[in-house]
């Protein structure tokens, strides 16, 4: 047995003794009523895990509540832990880190949710557990490097009657639900979508391998018994565990999913086929490949969509984006709050789009002409003449964390007050559309979908 | 059975070995044997757990001076001295000083800010303004301690301070002689949070790379690679102790960072044209008067009993010459004169009144101090920052009676009129319930953006409830809706300016008002009673700004102020015509007298006959 067990008492003893001493009944939480308070648990404290915690915290609900984490990283735990001793000084509650998930889910009798932030490969047993103990889930995407581990999340989920929430987090942005709400389906402002082209690309230096535990080995090194234990042969596996088969699915999984997820629901079909390219071009010690472009097929009610998709690893052009191209207009949209546009086809009479800027869909661009006056040197098209389309911005803004609004989105179903956004049979369709990639670029053919793949 | 056996541990360790307290008393700082030479420091730095930092070190952390200079000095003596306990309630803060300021342009507000108990501060807690965002927002003269070593209750604020580590007092800023000392470097490297390097990155012992405010929340100083510190090269001798070049009297130079004023119409490039205070160019120091023991309590130059009596304008300049010792010329401060000057002014004004500040004008002027304006900061000279808006010099009744000079700001900040007093609204709560009217294209005014009555009484509405009337404050006014949801203003103590005492740059004694004998005050244009004070205001008026008679700030009639000044016309004539109407008056009776002499002669001689 670890010394946390001791080390926990203390906690406990000690905090107790504390909590005695407190006068004010906000450090007691006594003003949160005991059916808004929601305990929370972290497991997997690395960056990601961080970054949820982080949104949570700024969230301000002196409700939710942070008292576990569960990390095989000391120097995650610690730095978690910081976070947490500050928030339970001042509300006055107890926390506790744990290595093994196994013990803080037997220790922990007062949890109600866990957010998993742990690698991919480890997703499905992490949250199956959790449900099984009859906690609420946050799982992140990929909701699991294999679709047998995402069916077990789904079928897990049914069986205990909790929450699974997957962490494709742009399902509950401001600004992508009133792109989908209002522009697809509220407006059709686009018309017909023929085709979709989206991106994620990285320079090289935010793709070098993480080797930050160098500073100090002696003190950040985890012992090769407990690497071993949980799956890594050494510490840099652990720390770039995402370029490793077994562990992760490589860039196409892991920034790929988010944007691939928006297609299908933007389409609101799943694909019926994929064709991919793709290697390990450029990073010869990794596994997964660093270089890929896909082109779906999706069969929607008002036609074939093509929809093309891109990573890279090596260049940051044009960063990350999806774009979907209708006979009238293009909709460009980024999670990066800055980005977002809408394109009026040159053909479409301005009129026609007007009422929607009079409805608050979109707004047009200050200072941009509707139209260009003829430019030689502007020529894109013989056949188009000079013109570039009226440009239109998504009039919605984002000024929170990234995560947040999933989250919020999370917690509000907790609390039963919503429904969530991206619960776990919609995670597994996503999953079986990202993952199959993977499969087409080592097959180098083109794959068909059936409609059973994406169900549990 | 195990939890009570730990919690009974637990207890007993506390009670068997209680915490040592290091008996001050023993410090080898303290006191003094009357040796005027100042011991040579060549001291170990230690960091902020205590730990020493040696030559060595791979990752060197900051020294602090509350461990390096506190393993001698009682840190916490000097930590309730004047500098440094500003957030002290229960100090008796005497006379009114320069306050810090909260300025907010987007809700219009401007108050000063203490918790000190002068009349018309408002403290941090008021307005919202938590001990960490204080020195936050205060980060380029704050000497350290006080707000910087509270902890903070937020949870985000108490993981910034860990990463920033506290704001100690920073002892070189005053006390270092070495040339190297820069309050300008302390400034920016409080801008960026990082508070733990303060003094070894302003004393020019170390660099400091990276930017403690930037650092993520999650940062750990163990593990992470965020911020690093670098001793200057051959700053530790063989033993890993370091030499201060430390001096028990600051120059004027460190004075001056947080002490400097600007008066706005003399112009950047006519500065140098400005003469120092008379007492300096003289050849006295700012601590030749400005002094303390170890407790820091420095003498704020008008203290009425204790020690710091006679380092004050009278103690030094007059005293009763037949007393057991003569009690003036401390200093070498001559005997004023003050000769045909009747008493009454003595106990009218203050010393200051004719002899500190500049000359009174029509118009009070504007002023910039360095601690409101952030001045001093070199390479960014921050000349755009002009508000809040302080006006001087402002000849006025003080409360103790007397009419001296006084630097001015008029508050202006949205509030809950309860009984008659106001409790002041943060401006954070304002713009939460009135961002959208207040955010409204706003014209820039003298500074401001200005406020259209309109746009208050929207405000109003919303920030009032049934419970609460809200109002505003500013230039001298409070304004509050009448009965038709328009507005309406009004004069109310709460809206009274904020005024703090102005002592220097004393003017030599032929600049002193009075030396061209009594028209420099008493005529019936005078700038020391009808100069002219702007009622700086964000409300739009159409008649332009609003001013007010220092004649009424000193409490005076204006009518009788005229009507006695203007006597002073005929004054020196007076003399001439009463001495010439007893003269003739004299005459007349001598008439008189010698008529009935001469009666009285013609009687008895009649008489005789």
């Amino acid at each position: 047995m670890s010394n946390h067990l001791s080390r926990r008492q203390f906690i406990q003893t000690s905090t107790a003794i504390g909590a005695g001493l407190y006068v004010s009944g906000k450090a007691l939480g006594a003003d949160v009523p005991k059916k808004d308070v929601i305990n929370v648990a972290l497991l997997g404290a690395g960056a990601q895990g961080q970054v949820l915690m982080d949104a949570i915290l700024k969230m301000k609900s002196p409700g939710i509540r942070f008292v576990a984490v569960c990390d095989i990283w000391n120097v995650n735990r610690r730095r978690v832990m910081k976070r947490m001793k500050s928030y339970s000084k001042h509300y006055g509650y107890r926390y506790a880190d744990y290595v093994d998930y196994k013990e803080m889910l037997d220790t922990e009798k007062d949890l109600d949710a866990v957010i998993v932030a742990t690698p991919d490969f480890w997703h499905s047993e992490h949250t199956v557990a959790c449900l099984k103990k009859g906690l609420h889930v946050y799982c992140e995407k990929e909701m699991s490097n294999t679709l047998e581990g995402a069916k077990k999340m789904v079928e897990a989920q049914k069986a205990s009657g909790k929450l699974l929430q997957i962490g494709h987090q742009r399902r509950s942005n401001p600004r992508y639900q009133h792109c989908y709400n209002n522009l697809i389906k509220g407006s059709n402002l686009l018309g017909r979508i023929t085709t979709i082209n989206g991106q994620w690309n990285r320079s090289k230096a935010s793709c070098e391998d993480i080797m930050d535990w160098t500073k100090d080995p002696e003190k950040m090194k985890i012992d090769q018994a407990t690497l071993e234990k949980y799956g890594f042969k050494d510490m840099k596996q652990f720390r770039n565990w995402r370029w490793y088969k077994g562990m992760g699915g490589g860039p196409i999984v892991d920034l790929g999913s988010h944007q691939i997820d928006i297609y299908s629901w933007f389409l609101g079909c799943n694909p019926r086929s994929v064709i991919a390219s793709g290697g390990t071009d450029y990073w010869k010690d990794h596994e997964w490949y660093d270089t890929v472009m896909a082109i779906y097929e999706y069969e929607t009610k008002q036609g074939t969509v093509r929809a093309m998709y891109q990573t890279g690893t090596t260049n940051s052009s044009g960063g990350y984006f999806e774009n979907f191209m209708g006979d009238k207009g293009t909709l460009m949209v980024s999670e990066s709050a800055g980005r977002g546009s809408v394109y009026r086809e040159n053909w479409v009479l301005e009129e026609e789009w007007q009422k929607w800027v009079d409805k608050g869909y979109i707004t047009k661009s200050e200072g941009l002409p509707a139209k260009k006056d003829a430019d030689e040197d502007a020529v894109l098209d013989v056949r188009e003449g000079s013109y570039a389309p009226a440009e239109y911005k998504i009039p919605v803004k984002m000024d929170v964390p990234y995560h947040q609004p999933h989250l919020v989105n999370f917690f509000n179903t907790v609390r039963g007050t919503e429904k969530l956004n991206c619960p776990g049979e919609i995670g597994y369709e996503t999953a079986a559309t990202v993952l199959k990639v993977n499969e087409a670029v080592a097959q180098k053919k083109r794959l068909e979908f059936k409609p059973e793949d994406f169900h549990a | 059975m195990k939890q009570l056996l730990l919690l009974t541990v637990f207890i007993a360790s506390l009670l068997v070995y209680p915490v040592k307290a290091e008996d001050p008393e023993s410090l080898i700082g303290q006191g003094n044997d009357g040796n005027r030479s100042g011991p040579v420091h060549v001291i170990e730095l230690l960091d902020d757990k205590g730990n020493q930092i040696r030559s060595k070190d791979a990752d060197p952390k900051p020294f602090s001076t509350r461990k390096t200079c506190g393993e001698c000095h009682d840190y916490e003596k000097i930590a309730a001295g004047w500098h440094f306990n500003g957030h002290d309630t229960d100090i008796e803060a005497g006379r009114p000083g320069e306050p810090w300021m909260l300025v907010d342009s987007k809700t219009r507000t401007q108050v000063p800010m203490s918790d000190r108990n002068w009349k018309g501060v408002f403290s941090p807690e008021q307005m919202g303004v938590s001990p960490w965002e204080f020195v936050k927002q205060n980060f380029s003269h704050f000497p350290g301690g006080s707000y910087g070593e509270m902890e903070p209750d937020e949870p985000d604020e108490i993981i910034r301070q860990e990463i920033s580590g506290s704001f100690e007092i920073n002892c070189l800023a005053c006390h270092n002689a070495d040339p190297h000392q820069d309050q300008s470097v302390a400034a920016m490297q409080s801008a960026r949070q990082n508070y733990r390097w303060i003094p070894a990155v302003s004393s020019g012992m170390a660099e400091v790379k990276g930017v403690a405010s930037a650092l993520d929340d999650f940062f750990d100083p163990e593990f992470d690679e965020g911020i690093k510190t670098a001793y200057k090269e051959n700053l530790f001798d063989s033993e890993d102790k370091v030499f201060f070049d430390i001096t028990g009297k600051p120059s004027n130079e460190r004075c001056y960072f947080c002490h400097s004023s600007q008066k706005l119409s003399v112009g950047e490039d006519q500065e140098w044209t400005r003469d120092e205070d008379v007492h300096l160019a003289s050849g006295l120091n700012c601590v030749d008067c400005h002094r303390n023991g170890d407790d820091h309590m420095i003498t704020r130059g008008t203290e009425s009993e204790g020690p710091g009596q006679t380092l004050t304008c009278e103690g030094c300049h007059t005293g009763e010459h037949h007393a057991e010792m003569p009690e003036m010329g401390r200093l070498g401060a001559p005997e004023p004169a003050h000769r045909g000057i009747p008493v009454v002014h003595f106990e009218k004004l203050t010393c200051t009144a004719c002899h500190s500040g500049p000359w009174p004008k029509e118009e009070a002027g504007r002023w910039r101090t360095a601690r409101m304006h952030k001045t001093g900061l070199h390479g960014k000279h921050n000349l755009e920052i002009t508000q809040p808006h302080v006006y001087a010099p402002v000849l006025m009744k003080g409360a103790d009676g007397k009419i001296g000079p006084y630097k001015v700001l008029w508050p202006a900040y949205w509030g809950m009129l309860k009984d008659e007093s106001i409790e002041p609204m943060a401006p954070k709560d304002v713009l939460a319930k009135a961002k959208n009217i207040l955010g409204k294209n706003a014209e820039k005014e003298d500074d401001w953006k200005s406020l259209t009555e309109q746009q208050i009484a929207e405000v109003l509405k919303l920030l009032g409830s049934e419970d609460a009337e809200a109002v505003y404050v500013a230039g001298g006014k409070l304004y509050r809706l009448n009965a038709k949801g328009g507005i309406e203003s009004q004069t109310h103590a709460a809206a009274e300016p904020y005024a703090w005492p102005l002592a220097h740059d004393v003017r030599p004694v032929e600049q002193a008002l009075g030396v061209r004998k009594c028209k420099d005050c008493h005529t019936t244009d005078s700038a020391f009673f009808f100069g002219q004070v702007q009622m700086d205001s964000p409300v739009k008026s159409d008649g332009g700004p609003e001013f007010v008679e220092m004649v009424k700030l000193q409490g005076i009639d204006r009518l009788y102020m005229w009507a006695f000044n203007f006597s002073f016309v005929f004054r020196p004539l007076l003399k001439i015509v009463a001495f010439a109407s007893c003269g003739l008056i004299g005459l007349v009776l001598l008439a008189y007298v010698l008529k009935a002499v001469a009666a009285f002669s013609n009687a008895c001689a009649k008489e005789d006959e």
